[in-house]
Formats: structure tokens, sequence, C-alpha cells
């Protein structure tokens, strides 16, 4: 994410500058990488948790957390990776708390938040269409929640975060070759749960 | 080596991974093998299905300000609520060093029977055993004695008394009319039900 360029000139990347100013105690600068990275976080929480109604709350501790403990952040990886192992690392924790004893029924709730980015050919489609598009996409983030939460991880950082397979390493601290092992395996379980309903539809 | 081996080169040359002599001969192998590209085109395939229903989806709205002064003006405002007239009992000091969100009996019983700090600590800590004492006897009273019937009528059927000394203290003495079916009251023993049961009318 614009990181070689400004490595291979040396100097210290947006997200550098920043960090620096907040380990020195400003506040400002923490609100400008908050602005930043502050969609992206909620999507990928929303991603890995597909329930609506904790994304906020989860965020909020993701940044408050990465605000907390920024002044232990050494510039090994980058920020943004840094920040994302936090996200998912708060989504997983919450959704182990969650699965002991709570409904998850009520977390697929596709159609209430469905609005903001919404496929402009979905607009022009006839209704039956539509309505047998949106049952699939339904059936496919139902296969997603199946898989186990390493795979889905994996998966989620690299088809909805657009991580390369390095970054998601860095994310999840794994070993590249987990990375192309977890996402050729997640592909595969997906494949098997879409298809025949692909087919079918 | 085959296709099924090819198969993870499938998922890493679609992102991009493969480089030097590995994507040459992933190349060389795919430019001759029709499983391969159908592989390749099932897995990019899945991934558009993915991507389609990642914006169909949407993520939900952000709501309210978002600087870190607010979310820790908002984290010490629910810390706040949740220990606001939190009785002085050793669970309710307690609470706070436990946990961040104060997940004690003592948060929870501010939270859920005193919503609002209104109520004095002192007050409080006096009125929920009162009131849960005023409930259980109530329910008990009630219980024992049955649906009321009028007294008066009772004069005129077959009874007898019977009393109940475990209840501690004096023996209460209680009307037992005949059940419904008009078996004597004798028969049922120690099972005298409720609905035949009646205060003793005064003297």
């Amino acid at each position: 994410m614009g990181r070689a360029a400004e490595e291979g000139s040396g100097l210290p990347s947006s997200d550098e500058i920043l960090v620096a100013k907040c380990q020195e105690g400003d506040k400002q600068a923490f609100d400008l990488l908050m602005k930043k990275y502050q969609r992206r976080i909620f999507h990928l929480i929303y991603r890995i948790t597909q329930d609506p109604a904790v994304v906020e709350p989860i965020a909020q501790e993701v940044f408050l957390k990465a605000y907390r403990s920024i002044s232990s952040f050494q510039g090994n990886s980058r920020f943004y990776t840094w920040l994302y192992r936090i996200g998912v690392n708060t989504s997983l924790s919450h959704i182990k708390k969650a699965s002991i004893g709570e409904n998850r029924e009520r977390m697929i709730e596709y159609d209430l938040h469905a609005s903001t980015l919404q496929a402009d050919s979905m607009k022009t489609e006839d209704p039956e269409a539509l309505f047998m598009r949106k049952e699939f996409f339904k059936h496919l983030l139902d296969c997603l929640r199946r898989l186990p939460e390493e795979l889905r991880t994996a998966v989620v950082l690299r088809e909805f975060s657009g991580m390369n397979y390095e970054e998601i390493s860095e994310v999840m601290e794994i070993p590249l070759g987990t990375v192309r092992s977890r996402i050729f395996r997640a592909r595969a379980r997906l494949r098997e749960l879409l298809e025949p309903y692909a087919y079918e539809s | 080596m085959t296709c099924k081996e090819y198969a993870p080169w499938v998922s890493q040359y679609l992102d991009e991974d493969l480089e030097g002599k590995d994507l040459v001969a992933f190349l060389d192998h795919l430019a001759g093998c029709v499983e391969c590209q159908k592989e390749m085109e099932a897995v990019e395939r899945m991934r558009g299905w993915l991507q389609a229903a990642d914006a169909h989806q949407g993520i939900p709205e952000i709501r309210g300000e978002w600087g870190i002064e607010d979310l820790l003006r908002r984290e010490t405002a629910s810390e706040e609520i949740d220990y606001a007239g939190a009785p002085s009992s050793t669970a309710g000091r307690l609470a706070p060093a436990l946990g961040r969100k104060g997940r004690g009996p003592g948060a929870w019983i501010k939270s859920n029977l005193f919503p609002f700090p209104l109520v004095p600590r002192q007050v409080m800590s006096y009125a929920v055993p009162l009131i849960l004492v005023i409930v259980v006897a109530t329910w008990l009273y009630t219980r024992q004695t049955g649906k009321w019937i009028d007294v008066s009528e009772l004069q005129t059927l077959p009874t007898a008394t019977v009393s109940f000394p475990e209840e501690g203290g004096d023996a209460i003495e209680y009307y037992v009319v005949q059940h419904a079916t008009h078996q004597p009251w004798e028969q049922y023993g120690d099972e005298v039900p409720m609905l035949q049961l009646a205060s003793m009318p005064s003297r």
C-alpha cells in the first residue's frame, strides 16, 4: 500500500510520520490515522464477525487498544498490518465469547446494511433474478462463515481487504507458506460448498 | 508434475505470488493443460462471487464522533455508569479491580434494578433485601392459603380445621372444605388441595 516507493526513496511513509507523532503524545495524529483506517477496520470486523451490531463496539475497542499500545509499536511491521492484527484478534476473541451460549442465528442480517455499496447492476435487474442473486450471496456468505476461523480470516484478508500474502503473513503472524496453504484450502473448501448451488441457480 | 500438484499454484498464480522458474514452469504447463485452465477459471469465478457478495453486503454505517478523545470519553462514561451507586458490598468494591467493564454483581444490580444514579447507595443496600423479603413472603403466604373463599359460605359446608405448626411460632388454623369430587378431606392425607383452604374466620 504505497510503501515500496517510499522504502526505495528511504523517506518515511505518512503512517510512519503520524505514528512517530502519536508516540510523542499527539492525539490529532492518531485521529488522522483513525480516519484513514476506520472504514477498512469496520469492513474487516464485519466480514469476520458477520454481525453488524458488534462492528462499532469492536472497532472502538480496536482503536483504543491501538492508541494505548502505540508507544510500544517498534515499526518492525507496517502500521496498517499491526492495526489489522489487533482488528483480527479482537474480532476472533469476540466470536469465541459470543459463540458460548449466544444465538448465532442473528448474526446473519445481510439485507439490513446492504445499501451502502450495492452494485449498480442490481438496480436494473428484474425482481426474480435479484432475489436469486440475493439468495446466492446469502448462501455464499453462510459458506464463508462455516469455514474454520484460520481459513476464513485468510480469505477475508485476501479477497475483501485486498492484502497480498506477505501482508497476510504479518497480520496473522504465520509463515508465508502457511498463508499459501490456507488460502488454497479455503478456496477449495468454498468451491466444494458452492458449486452445486451455483449450477442449480 | 501432475495437475493435482499444480492445483495450489493456480491459486498462487492468480494472487501474483508465483515468480521465477516456478512461474515459467507453471505457464508452460498451463498453456497445454485444459484441466488446469478450467481449474483457474473456477477459482477466478468463485473469487468474483465473493467480491460481488462483499459489495452487496456493504458495511454498517459509522455513527457519531470518532476522535480518540471521544472514544476515551465514551469509555470513561460507560465505566461511570457501571459503578455509580454500586452497593457497598465486597463484590461491589472489587468489581472495578476485577474487570474494566465491571461484570460483578454490584454492577448487575445497579444497571438492572437502578438504572439512574438517583438512589443513594445506603438506601439501595437496604431497599434491595427488603423488597426481596416482601416479595418472597407475599408469595409464600398466598401459595399456602390458595384461593380466598368467602368465609361466610364455609359455615354451610362440611368443614374441618387443619394447622401448620411447622411454619414456626403458633399453629395457624385453616378451614379445609370438601373437594369438588365430594371426597372427605381426610382421604387426601398431607396433600390437601390448595383450593380447599381458607383462613379461619374471626371469632
